[in-house]
């Protein structure tokens, strides 16, 4: 019998709106939502639906107005924004639809400032950053600028720097939205190969049908709520391919 | 993630030239202006200042400022001699004149008329010529101030000043005056016989203390005395500067342009940082998804100003050095850098730094990280 995987994340009643008076809209009507342990849970939906704004505020960086929002028990609405920055710092990672790399920094440091960040000695900082371009397979390209890269190389860059500080819980964002099928699946392996630690949890807002069997569960959003959730279809390749990139 | 601070500010070189350039030129123009400023006010009491020797200048008590001369009687010099604390006083005159040029022009001078032994008030250098000759009959010597059309008089040139022949027997060179009237050299005697006819002619009694005496308290002395005024060198000098500064605007309008540039700085350093730090938004937003704290954030922004501060401070003085690099107080360019004008830019640079670097960090801090995911 599978044991049960602790839940890291867990949405209750989630409601956010925008704006004021009339032009006052309501992007989310009531989230319920979990992710486990060791499990990449794939949030899909049509555009405007709130993944986005969902995914904001399980990494902290929103408020909801009511509801409750809990990372490994911890309740993010009692938090003050020092606090949250401070767990965000602690324990989350960013994988972003735009990369957000910073255009004048090498790809090495690049990939460090979240340990940067932590006030990690540069050296070591540094050094982490290379093992883990190492990984995602930008050995060489250490003191290029981003901008010599390309989209999918450039997306790897950010995936380093969003695992090299080794994040409990990784949030993306459209991580392959910008890269063709090819890149798009290397990417997604890398994330897959994180996602199998006990100690992770990874949410992927996507739009992607091709990626969705990197997924363990999808979550499928609909006018600001989460219209259902089911385990995401697997094949015994990706499953092996996952498993021989976490060796 | 100070370094990182400095490689967003230095890793896109248009922007940062921009940036640095924008604040130099402030500088340079707040410098630049403002040695000109002292260098022109320094001029209006350039004659006090070139006779060391004096540490008094006695007049007529209502003098004011150096180019307000009431003469007074020629006996003053003695009189002063009698003072206790006095070691000497010499008579020096100073008055208009007009010469008849060698191309039949005319040309308003200052004559200095000095005394024949110890030649206080006499030009320091001269280019040709020697200043021995002063003694020869109608010998004068004459400064040309650089300008080309007076140096149509070399040694030897006959010419009459005020109706009366004058020989130049050396071509002087002094520091330049706020006024741009060639100077005519030569003994007071002979001096007196160019001015016109007046029963007081004694411009000022030159007078040095005695060792040890307070030059302000031996001009009090020589004021109860004799009834005339007397002033310290200093005391004199600021108040020619002073008269100038008040009388004659140039304060203002120097003022004017030296705020112009401080405004045009603070606007052009100001804003292309700024624009910077808002080209910049997306990746501070994600630096502050990523945990970043607010006191770090600041720091970086304000690490960010300062560098570009200091670099655009220095390069601005530098450039306002070096355009005063050949210009000397014989020039015709007025041009004086004295540390307070660099402490002024300094202090204006620190407050656009402040400026740009405060509103950015607020700008900074005002970023929503969730943008990062739009």
């Amino acid at each position: 019998m599978e044991a049960v995987k602790p839940n890291v994340v867990s949405v209750r009643n989630a409601q956010k709106s925008f704006g004021e008076g009339n032009a006052r809209i309501q992007v989310l009507r009531g989230v319920e939502m979990e992710a486990q342990a060791g499990e990449i849970m794939l949030l899909v939906g049509p555009s405007g639906c709130g993944k986005t704004t969902l995914l904001t505020i399980v990494a902290g960086l929103l408020s909801s107005d009511t509801g409750s929002v809990e990372l490994w028990g911890h309740k993010m609405e009692t938090m003050n924004e020092a606090r949250r920055t401070d767990f965000r710092r602690a324990n989350i990672g960013f994988v972003f639809q735009q990369f957000n790399l910073i255009p004048t920094l090498s790809v090495l440091e690049n990939a460090a400032i979240p340990l940067l960040i932590r006030s990690t000695p540069r050296k070591t900082a540094l050094d982490r950053s290379a093992a883990m371009l190492d990984k995602v397979g930008l050995s060489g390209r250490y003191e290029d600028r981003p901008g010599k890269l390309s989209g999918g190389q450039q997306q790897r860059v950010a995936i380093a720097r969003a695992l090299v500080g080794e994040p409990k819980l990784l949030i993306c964002d459209e991580p392959t939205a910008s890269l063709d099928g090819e890149t798009g699946a290397k990417v997604m392996e890398i994330l897959r190969a994180n996602a199998l630690r006990d100690d992770r949890c990874t949410i992927v807002v996507t739009h992607d049908h091709r990626i969705f069997k990197y997924g363990d569960r999808i979550a499928t959003m609909r006018d600001g709520v989460i219209e259902s959730i089911v385990p995401a279809p697997q094949t015994a390749s990706v499953r092996s391919l996952a498993l021989v990139a976490k060796e | 993630m100070y370094r990182v601070a400095l490689r967003m500010l230095m890793g896109d070189t248009t922007k940062y030239i921009a940036l640095v350039f924008g604040l130099a030129f402030s500088t340079m123009l707040i410098v630049q202006q403002g040695s000109v400023f002292t260098g022109l006010m320094g001029r209006t009491a350039a004659k006090i200042d070139s006779i060391p020797q004096a540490d008094i200048w006695v007049m007529d008590p209502a003098t004011r400022y150096f180019d307000e001369r009431k003469p007074i009687e020629d006996t003053a010099v003695l009189r002063v001699r009698g003072v206790p604390g006095v070691d000497w006083a010499e008579p020096v005159f100073f008055g208009m004149g007009t010469a008849r040029m060698p191309d039949k022009t005319f040309a308003s001078v200052l004559i200095v008329g000095v005394d024949r032994a110890s030649r206080l008030g006499l030009a320091d250098r001269f280019e040709s010529g020697s200043p021995d000759a002063i003694n020869q009959p109608d010998a004068i010597l004459w400064d040309h101030l650089n300008l080309p059309i007076y140096q149509q008089v070399k040694v030897g040139t006959v010419m009459e000043i005020n109706d009366r022949r004058a020989q130049v027997v050396a071509i002087a060179s002094a520091p330049r005056t706020i006024n741009s009237n060639p100077v005519v050299y030569t003994t007071y005697n002979r001096a007196l016989a160019y001015a016109p006819g007046e029963r007081k002619r004694l411009a000022y009694v030159l007078v040095k203390t005695k060792p040890g005496e307070d030059p302000q308290v031996v001009a009090r002395r020589i004021r109860d005395v004799t009834g005339l005024g007397a002033k310290s060198r200093d005391e004199f000098f600021w108040d020619t500067v002073k008269f100038f500064l008040k009388s004659t605007g140039i304060g203002i309008n120097f003022g004017l342009t030296v705020l112009l540039g401080f405004i045009v700085g603070v606007a052009v350093a100001g804003q292309t940082f700024y624009t910077f730090t808002v080209e910049n938004t997306k990746n501070f937003a994600a630096l502050k998804a990523m945990g970043l704290g607010r006191w770090t954030l600041i720091g970086m922004v304000l690490l960010q100003a300062t560098v570009v501060g200091v670099l655009g401070w220095g390069l601005g003085v530098g450039g306002a050095a070096i355009f005063g690099l050949n210009i000397t107080d014989r020039s015709v360019i007025a041009y004086h850098m004295t540390p307070q004008l660099m402490a002024i830019s300094f202090a204006a640079s620190v407050f656009t730094v402040l400026l740009a670097g405060g509103v950015s960090a607020r700008r900074v801090l005002k970023i929503e990280p969730a943008i990062v995911f739009r």
